[in-house]
């Protein structure tokens, strides 16, 4: 093993971005899961949640009545079911939140693939060592990242276009 | 008391593979681990092979895997691993190395990471005539570095260094720590230049294996992830 | 196979590494070979510090130094010799400082400094601050700071290949050794221009020892055996802290703490001993009070031990200043020396005696004038002698490294001067005594287990050879080496393979250790007065009408050995009573 012969890596920089990523993450996480599940004043999909009895019982979770009533008020519709998916495009449809919920959702999706893609090349590398076989295992991923980067952008930025319930 | 002392033995001229051997021993409870195994040397078995020499924890010979952790055999007593008579107290070469024989470890490996690392001082300003001035806060940066017996416990316990013999490992890196952050060297540049690659800091994942197998107790993550921030503020 | 080096020195501890690292700087080709890692040598277990007249916490002078050394030295230290290793010693230190040591710091930033035993200012008057230390690892921070050093400066390490012999020239010059390669279970030649001994003490000898097991001083047998003399070997320190049975060393630092002996009656007994230095007498003085003590009764609850009391020093001089004795008192005695004083007894520790060799470290043949070309000896093995009947603390690592630098330099020089000169031819089969013995250990199948015939020669010493002896205790143990010659002669090993054999090894150990026991006892035997650590019961005064010398020991290794004498280097300090 030659040390300190090959040219400095770019793992200082990855290093240090992966600590940032996973700090933030940390915060996003948290408000994700408050908007998602415990949030009844901004529209949410949060359910309240049914027993077992209940559920055998074929009784199904039913959405807060501010969530329902949140899309019933935008779509003009005061008898309409609501789902997951019509909750989600009411909030990306709004002129005032679709901005700051499609920024978090960005950031969200450019941190986790970071973090989680670096995390995942430590990974192999650790089990591949294999000069040539790290190489293309570094391109192989950071092109999956890639690919999944551009399915994220697409997915968070059209939603909500047109949406019509 | 009585003690089941079982050994992983390998003798490169009869054995094809390592196989367990077990042996009854006398022990008392402030008797070290190392008191076990020459016991076994001196009256039972002169052909089980260990390093062994200061038996007080500052040379570094006996570091071996002690009923599964990575200790020092002279720096543990019989009475802080097992309950009492008949128990059994098993010994392992340390995991990660090539085996010479029974306990014995290569560390040609080991020892190469080390002078990898440039572990000395770099200096290249003409010396004053008196000592180079270092406050008792500098000193206390390193002190605790200072203290590794570089016996190996810690970069045999290491996962990363298990997946990755390439890896420096801990007890290298240390040592680059120890040097880089003494406030006499100047050798800054040239030592990160080896630690900070991909088989050096990077792959560390603060596992903390380390620590817990230091047998003098050094803080050993927390002295590596100094020399991360180090790293990435001479990038910046 | 034939190794080829300028300079071959056998053993890695802190002499061994010095003269290494100087030789290599000053241009030779260097060579270390050492039968353990050199990180495993036993200079990295020297804790309490090493003495240098810095004057970095008050004022302090290296005439002091030399005076403290001389007096301490029971005025049977050289002293020229003296004077040179402690004008030497800042300069020393301070190279050691810019070559990394970590040494602890005052608050100006400069080497900390601690009291010491025997360590005094203006020839006497009162304690000094002269021991600079690194916590109380201060040998570990100095071996390791050399072994980096030394790997920086390319000297190549044989690492476990254990020296097992020296070649002799026809005309009585060295110039090579034979080593057994642990590994793989080789013999090896080692031909070089010069050899330099550096393989420390034998503390292992005794039953109870501060050293460790590889403490067994083959390199005084190998002298002995190739007709060479060893010097002063009657005189062995016992270190007055040792931990109680096991003997694992306190440092004397803890003294120089403000650490107290007890005994039974809580008594600070060393008052009565040493009026003006107390607990900080030197350690020949405090071992005998200590036995003293123990025999009139007035040892812990009637055992053989005594306290060592730290509790009034407090919890942060001994986390900070004491880490590893504190450590060591918890693991092993499950003592805590913060609440509870410390169970201590004197331990075998140190040899003052060895290779005799003049100040350049070059080996001499018993006579002042002649020396053994091609030889040096630096470190415990070596008798310079400065340490004389009796070693100050922080000595020996002052010896060390002084006599190392100095041996390493003069070896540079040598080589310079012999460049063009060829190394003198190897003799025919130089390796052949030694695969004849290493044969008969493993072709004998009937014998008595190596650890028979140390543990027997241990106690023999232990009983008869330690703190006090006495014409009767001394017959004994000479007597008793006779047997123990015979048998460790015949010992057996039932490891009969080649890779890794320590237990070949062991056996070779023993068969040195009879050499240079016998040294020993025959010594203390031969020498009829008390002086220093050497302390007859039958002759309980110094008596410098007839033993102001040193006394040379030439032995045959069957049991047919004679003396002759030195005249002791007197140039300042004229012989007076010795009192603390």
């Amino acid at each position: 093993m030659n040390y300190g012969k090959s040219a400095r890596s770019t793992n200082a920089q990855n290093w240090f971005l992966h600590r940032i990523t996973g700090t933030f993450l940390i915060f996003l996480l948290i408000v994700h899961l408050w908007v998602q599940h415990y949030d009844h004043q901004t529209a949410t999909i949060a359910v309240q949640t049914v027993t077992a009895e209940q559920f055998e019982a074929g009784t199904l979770p039913t959405y807060p009545d501010e969530a329902v009533s949140a899309v019933r008020a935008q779509t003009g519709n005061a008898t309409m079911e609501v789902t997951p998916y019509d909750v989600v495009m009411q909030r990306l449809s709004d002129p005032v939140y679709a901005v700051l919920w499609k920024g978090f959702n960005i950031l969200f999706l450019l941190f986790a693939l970071h973090h989680g893609f670096y995390g995942l090349n430590n990974v192999l590398s650790d089990y591949i060592r294999n000069d040539m076989a790290r190489a293309i295992t570094k391109v192989l991923t950071w092109t999956l990242a890639l690919v999944l980067l551009i399915v994220g952008l697409y997915s968070v930025i059209t939603a909500g276009w047109n949406y019509s319930p | 008391m009585k003690l089941t002392v079982k050994i992983k033995r390998y003798n490169p001229e009869k054995d094809t593979a390592p196989h367990w051997q077990s042996y009854e021993v006398p022990a008392e409870p402030l008797d070290s681990a190392l008191a076990l195994l020459l016991h076994i040397k001196w009256h039972i078995d002169g052909t089980l092979t260990f390093r062994k020499s200061c038996a007080h924890g500052i040379c570094g010979s006996d570091a071996m895997q002690i009923n599964g952790e990575n200790k020092l055999a002279c720096s543990i007593l019989v009475q802080d691993i097992v309950k009492g008579d008949g128990d059994t107290i098993t010994f392992a070469p340390l995991p990660g190395s090539p085996v010479i024989k029974d306990l014995v470890i290569d560390q040609t490996r080991f020892f190469e990471k080390y002078r990898a690392v440039m572990p000395w001082l770099i200096n290249n300003t003409p010396p004053p005539e008196k000592e180079r001035i270092q406050s008792p806060e500098d000193f206390d940066l390193i002190e605790d570095a200072t203290k590794c017996i570089m016996c190996g416990a810690c970069t045999h316990s290491c996962p990363s260094t298990w997946a990755d013999p390439d890896y420096l490992g801990p007890a290298a890196m240390l040592k680059a720590y120890r040097y880089t952050l003494d406030t006499r060297d100047e050798g800054s540049d040239e030592r990160l230049g080896v630690v900070d690659s991909k088989e050096g800091l990077w792959k560390c994942y603060t596992i903390f294996n380390c620590v817990q197998a230091c047998p003098k107790e050094i803080d050993i993550t927390r002295w590596l992830s100094a020399l991360k921030r180090k790293s990435v503020t001479a990038r910046l | 196979m034939i190794f080829s080096h300028d300079v071959v020195i056998v053993g890695a501890g802190g002499a061994g590494l010095m003269a290494a690292l100087y030789a290599k700087e000053g241009g030779a080709d260097v060579a270390v070979v050492s039968k353990l890692h050199p990180l495993r040598s036993h200079t990295g277990a020297a804790q309490g510090g090493i003495g240098a007249a810095l004057g970095n916490e008050e004022e302090d002078n290296w005439l002091w130094h030399t005076f403290d050394t001389v007096k301490g030295s029971d005025y049977l230290g050289d002293q020229d010799a003296i004077e040179i290793m402690c004008k030497d010693a800042p300069r020393t230190i301070i190279e050691l400082e810019h070559y990394g040591v970590p040494f602890s710091r005052n608050k100006q930033g400069k080497i900390s400094q601690r009291r010491f035993g025997g360590h005094t200012r203006n020839f006497g008057e009162a304690a000094v601050r002269r021991a600079c230390h690194a916590a109380d690892r201060t040998g570990h921070a100095i071996m390791h700071t050399l072994y980096d050093q030394c790997t920086r400066q390319g000297v190549r390490f044989y690492d476990e290949y254990q020296v097992l012999d020296l070649i002799m020239t026809p005309d009585g010059a060295c110039n090579g050794a034979v080593a057994y390669e642990i590994l793989t279970g080789e013999v090896h030649t080692f031909h070089s221009k010069i050899v330099c001994m550096a393989t420390g003490g034998y503390g292992r000898a005794f039953k109870t020892t501060s050293n460790a097991h590889a403490g067994t001083g083959d390199g005084l047998a190998m002298v002995l055996r190739n007709g060479l003399p060893l010097e002063d070997m009657e005189f062995v320190q016992f270190h007055p802290t040792g931990l109680y049975r096991l003997g694992i060393l306190i440092t004397e630092g803890a003294r120089g703490e403000g650490g107290i002996l007890r005994n039974n009656d809580g008594e600070r007994f060393m008052e009565r001993y040493a009026p003006t230095v107390k607990d900080l007498a030197p350690r020949d003085l405090v071992s005998q009070c200590m036995y003293k003590e123990i025999r009139a009764g007035r040892g812990i609850n009637g055992k053989e031990h005594l306290y060592l009391d730290m509790t009034h020093v407090g919890e942060e001089v001994l986390l900070k200043k004491l880490p590893e004795i504190t450590i060591f008192s918890r693991t092993y005695m499950g003592v805590d020396p913060i609440t509870e004083p410390i169970p201590v007894a004197p331990t075998c520790h140190y040899a003052m005696g060895g290779i005799p060799t003049n100040f350049n470290s070059q080996v001499e043949t018993g006579n002042r004038e002649a020396i053994v070309p091609g030889l040096y000896a630096a470190g415990e093995c070596a008798c310079v002698s400065v340490h004389g009947a009796n070693r100050l603390g922080t000595n020996s690592l002052l010896d060390l490294v002084v006599f190392g630098r100095r041996a390493g330099m003069a070896m540079a020089q040598e080589i310079e001067e012999r460049r063009r000169e060829r190394k003198l031819p190897l003799p025919d089969a130089p390796e052949k005594r030694t695969r004849d013995m290493l044969e008969a250990i493993l072709s004998r199948t009937e014998g008595e287990p190596v650890v028979n015939v140390r543990t027997d020669l241990q106690q023999s010493m232990m009983d008869n050879v330690s703190v006090f002896r006495n014409d009767e205790t001394l017959s004994t143990a000479v007597a008793d080496m006779e047997g123990l010659r015979q048998r460790a002669r015949n010992v057996v090993v039932r490891d009969k393979g080649k890779a890794f054999n320590t237990e070949l090894m062991d056996a070779v150990e023993i068969d040195f250790m009879v050499d240079y026991a016998e040294a020993i006892a025959a010594g203390a035997h031969h020498r009829t007065e008390s002086r220093g650590a050497h302390s007859r019961e039958d002759y309980d005064k110094r008596n410098d009408d007839e033993w102001l010398k040193h006394t040379i020991y030439q032995s045959d290794c069957e049991g047919n050995f004679e003396f002759s004498y030195k005249d002791v280097v007197i140039t300042r300090f004229q012989p007076k009573e010795r009192k603390y």
